[in-house]
């Protein structure tokens, strides 16, 4: 019952966020005339269900794998390749609204292909070895980015926005409908990605544990890496690197509902969601300019984590 | 009915050999006692029967069916491993985590059924454990998480348990408490496989009793024959006064002045 | 409505306020650095070594004729052809200092506030520096007479300030003949959109060629903004100066229908951005660039 109630309030959270992004804007809003609702509005909102809800999800996920409250979506890497991905196609690609998403799910594939032969040792990979690897990576593409951008000379600010997360895309009919292509390919993953809450409560515990309990943790660990790795590239190839989201998330999710995955993983993606489009709004409420949405999620989000920390210690 | 059959059993990590020609045979329903010096090889021989770790020569059967012929999901429910570290990442409560033993009798997906939740809080009552089944894994005292640590085995309904050290953190009086929880799962017919440094523990509830050295068996015996001045002074290199126990007869070993 | 006006009008005074300060403090820099570095050719009587480290002071320098001077400038120094070919000293925000000492300039053109870091070192170093940070029009053509009188070229500068006054003249009669300003919207950045703001030198040169910024309510120099917004704004003329979108993508843009300038079909991605974005002699080209598709869209029918 309580489980029951917590679906439905995190559900409710949504839907009343969607409504109100749906019916805010410099233009307003009139049941007459729905176009800018349903052209602008509209792809933006369901841009930041997919970004949050995933970042939420994949955050749930690899925390859960890596038994480590301090991994976030990011931490293998995949965000700085992707980054570093799309500022060589803003650099240097060709003309075209696909240019960025594109170079920035290449640079993330290229990111996930790399971790993965650095963390295989002996034909294994280990847990720490990706992390290590993530990181390792992480840096190597941060400092590769710094070194576009310094020797760069279009507006950084462009390149600032594309590190920090924005949702401001501008969507064509092209790009709306490879974005749905992209929605459409990202739910089997997710659904597999949740199909896994079991496994991932039992890796809680002694991995050997895991093992004898019958979860191939090798497959297991390989699996959430490619499939985690995809959807946050096809995120950051839309959305920028929106950062907090992953971390925080499905912590505050576990202090509320607990440690279950089969909870965990699908409120993180409600709870991710909803706060992505708060976020947003906020980002183009301050319109005519508007923020990177890391800085809001920064500036908001933290306190309120403070304050659930604090109340639970 | 012999439960775990064991045949020229080797293995080696990173080429440095640790066990060597190991054979052995486990009857169903024994208690039975490992025990040897620190590097000895214990908890491999331990891994290697729980399929853990795959043996590069030698064979290993679990009531007559060879370890490898057995799938994953089948093998978790005849052994349950309990392994010496327990660590817990989560605040699940404790029932989450006895349930976590019912993993190998659900489908993919499946949420834990109503007869799982049934085996769960029966394990809890046979370790008594059940007062505290709401409670927080991660607040619990090392006594009161190495019975939910045993109920989590035995929600598996396994054959064999293989228990690594299961008392080495505890108190005398928890030590007593989780063997008196073994011997009952023993007398239901449970054979169980545990490991210790407790040389006296060991000699005193265990049917036989194997010692291990350097990789190598060294004799593998009831405990009157095994824990003798000679192999303890063989294996652990001291003389100790070998007496017996007032009330059961077992061996035990008192150090000498140091 | 009356008092937003009022508040607006206000603001717009403060902006000017802020101007004449930066303009009187510009002057001033000039005074002393022209004073220093005039003082010392005389003494020493020794020909000008000049870096340029801004792309159009590097022009400026050219179309005075003063390129002998020239001994060093940066990598996106590249008009006229010529400028590639000058010692580079390295790129616009990092230049080396090293290269910089290498060549023993007499003088320095910087601008700020990108290149506040290398003007202090060399403040360090005691070499002397022309700063340049022209926030309009009209003192980008100050500026000219400055860099004339700095380089002995004084005439060539008058000339030529003369000739792009006239040009603005022209340009100034014409606008006569408009309903009004139209509404512009000019893009600066795809990804995401970017448009330049009230303190931008664009937003004055947009205002001689006839044309209004949308977004010159926005005390701002870069403006990073979004569809709805600049469906609100609603401009009349779109104008798109980076490469990563042509006018057939910005027209399928969703929702940007309903814009003025998507309506009626007037959206140029054919200009060149150097003209707007460097404060050289260069940017009557701009002006007039803009001022024609202005007149060929928004002529008041006779």
């Amino acid at each position: 019952m309580a489980k029951l109630k917590s679906y439905y309030l995190l559900l409710l959270l949504l839907v009343f966020a969607i409504i109100l992004s749906f019916g805010l804007g410099p233009t307003g809003f009139s049941l007459s005339d729905l176009t800018i609702p349903l052209q602008v509005r509209l792809p933006r909102i369901i841009l930041a269900i997919f970004s949050g809800g995933v970042l939420g999800m994949v955050g749930a996920s690899l925390q859960g794998l890596f038994q480590n409250p301090l991994v976030d979506p990011y931490t293998l890497g995949i965000a700085s390749g992707a980054s570093f991905g799309a500022v060589i196609g803003y650099l240097f690609g060709q003309i075209g609204v696909y240019t960025v998403p594109i170079f920035a799910f290449m640079g993330a594939l290229m990111t996930m292909f790399l971790v993965y032969k650095l963390a295989l040792v002996r034909e294994r990979i280990t847990k720490i070895g990706l992390v290590l690897a993530g990181v390792i990576m992480s840096f190597l593409f941060a400092g590769m980015v710094m070194l576009l951008m310094v020797l760069s000379h279009k507006p950084l600010s462009e390149i600032i926005y594309l590190l920090m997360g924005r949702l401001n895309i501008i969507f064509t009919n092209e790009l709306l409908i490879s974005f749905m292509v992209v929605l459409i390919i990202s739910i089997p993953l997710l659904f597999y990605l949740f199909s896994k809450w079991r496994a991932l409560n039992v890796m809680s515990m002694n991995e050997e544990v895991a093992e004898s309990l019958g979860v191939d943790t090798q497959k297991l660990t390989r699996s959430i890496f490619i499939t985690s790795s995809l959807l946050v590239g096809f995120v950051v190839a839309f959305s920028g690197a929106i950062s907090f989201i992953g971390l925080c998330v499905p912590h505050i999710i576990r202090m509320i509902y607990g440690p279950d995955h089969y909870k965990v993983m699908p409120l993180s993606f409600l709870l991710g969601a909803s706060l992505l489009i708060f976020t947003d709004l906020i980002a183009r409420s301050i319109a005519p300019i508007e923020l990177p949405i890391s800085v809001i999620t920064a500036l908001f989000g933290v306190p309120f984590f403070i304050y659930l920390l604090k109340k639970k210690l | 009915m012999n439960a775990v059959v064991i045949n020229d059993l080797e293995y080696s990590y990173n080429k440095e050999k640790v066990l060597h020609d190991i054979s052995l045979e486990i009857t169903a329903g024994e208690f039975f006692g490992i025990i040897g010096p620190n590097g000895a090889g214990k908890t491999t021989l331990l891994k290697l029967i729980a399929g853990l770790l795959k043996a590069e020569h030698g064979k290993i059967e679990l009531f007559g069916r060879n370890l490898q012929d057995i799938l994953v999901s089948e093998r978790a429910k005849i052994i349950s491993y309990v392994p010496q570290e327990n660590y817990f990442y989560f605040d699940f409560t404790v029932l989450e985590v006895v349930l976590f033993g019912r993993h190998p009798y659900l489908k993919p997906m499946e949420r834990p059924r109503k007869q799982d939740l049934e085996k769960a809080i029966y394990a809890l009552e046979v370790t008594d454990a059940l007062e505290f089944k709401d409670r927080n894994i991660l607040e619990l005292s090392s006594g009161e998480r190495q019975r939910v640590v045993l109920a989590r085995a035995l929600a598996s309904e396994p054959k064999i348990l293989l228990l690594d050290e299961p008392t080495s953190y505890l108190d005398i009086t928890h030590q007593v408490e989780i063997i008196k929880i073994l011997k009952k799962l023993n007398q239901q017919g449970i054979t169980i496989i545990f490991l210790s440094h407790d040389i006296n523990l060991t000699a005193l509830f265990c049917h036989r009793i194997f010692l291990l050295a350097n990789g190598q068996l060294i004799t593998c015996d009831s405990p009157e024959n095994v824990i003798t001045e000679q192999t303890i002074k063989k294996v652990y290199r001291l003389s100790p006064f070998i007496v017996l126990h007032p009330q059961t007869k077992k061996p035990q070993i008192i150090l000498p002045e140091i | 409505m009356q008092r937003l006006k009022i508040k607006q009008q206000n603001k717009l005074i403060k902006i000017k306020n802020k101007f004449y300060i930066f303009h009187c403090l510009l002057i001033f820099t000039y005074c002393v650095l022209s004073f220093v570095s005039c003082s010392k050719s005389n003494r020493e009587t020794k020909a000008q070594r000049i870096i340029s480290l801004v792309p159009s002071v590097t022009e400026i320098i050219y179309a005075l004729g003063q390129d002998s001077l020239l001994v060093g400038n940066t990598i996106y120094c590249d008009y006229p052809e010529a400028a590639k070919g000058v010692y580079k000293v390295g790129d616009f925000s990092n230049p080396s200092i090293e290269r910089i000492v290498k060549r023993k300039p007499t003088l320095v053109f910087v601008t700020l506030p990108e290149q506040q870091k290398i003007v202090n070192e060399l403040k360090k170093l005691k070499i002397p520096v022309f700063i340049t940070h022209p926030k309009t029009v009209d003192s980008v053509l100050v500026e000219i007479e400055n860099i004339g009188k700095l380089l002995n070229a004084s005439a060539t500068a008058d000339s030529l300030v003369k000739s792009i006054r006239r040009r603005l003249e022209q340009i100034a009669q014409s606008n006569y003949n408009l309903l009004d300003s139209p509404r512009v919207y000019l893009e600066i950045a795809g990804t995401p959109i970017m448009t330049i703001g009230a303190r931008s030198y664009i937003n004055d040169l947009m205002r001689y060629a006839g044309a209004r910024n949308v977004f010159s309510d926005i005390d701002r120099e870069y403006i990073v903004t979004n569809s709805e917004e600049l469906i609100e704004r609603n401009p009349d003329i779109i104008i798109i100066l980076h490469p990563q979108a042509k006018k057939e993508q910005v027209r399928k843009r969703l929702g940007w229908s309903q814009i003025n300038a998507v309506k009626k079909n007037r959206i140029y991605d054919d200009l060149n951005p150097d003209y707007f974005f460097r404060p050289g002699p260069r940017f009557i080209y701009a002006i007039e660039d803009l001022s024609r598709i202005v007149q060929s869209v928004w002529v008041r029918k006779k």
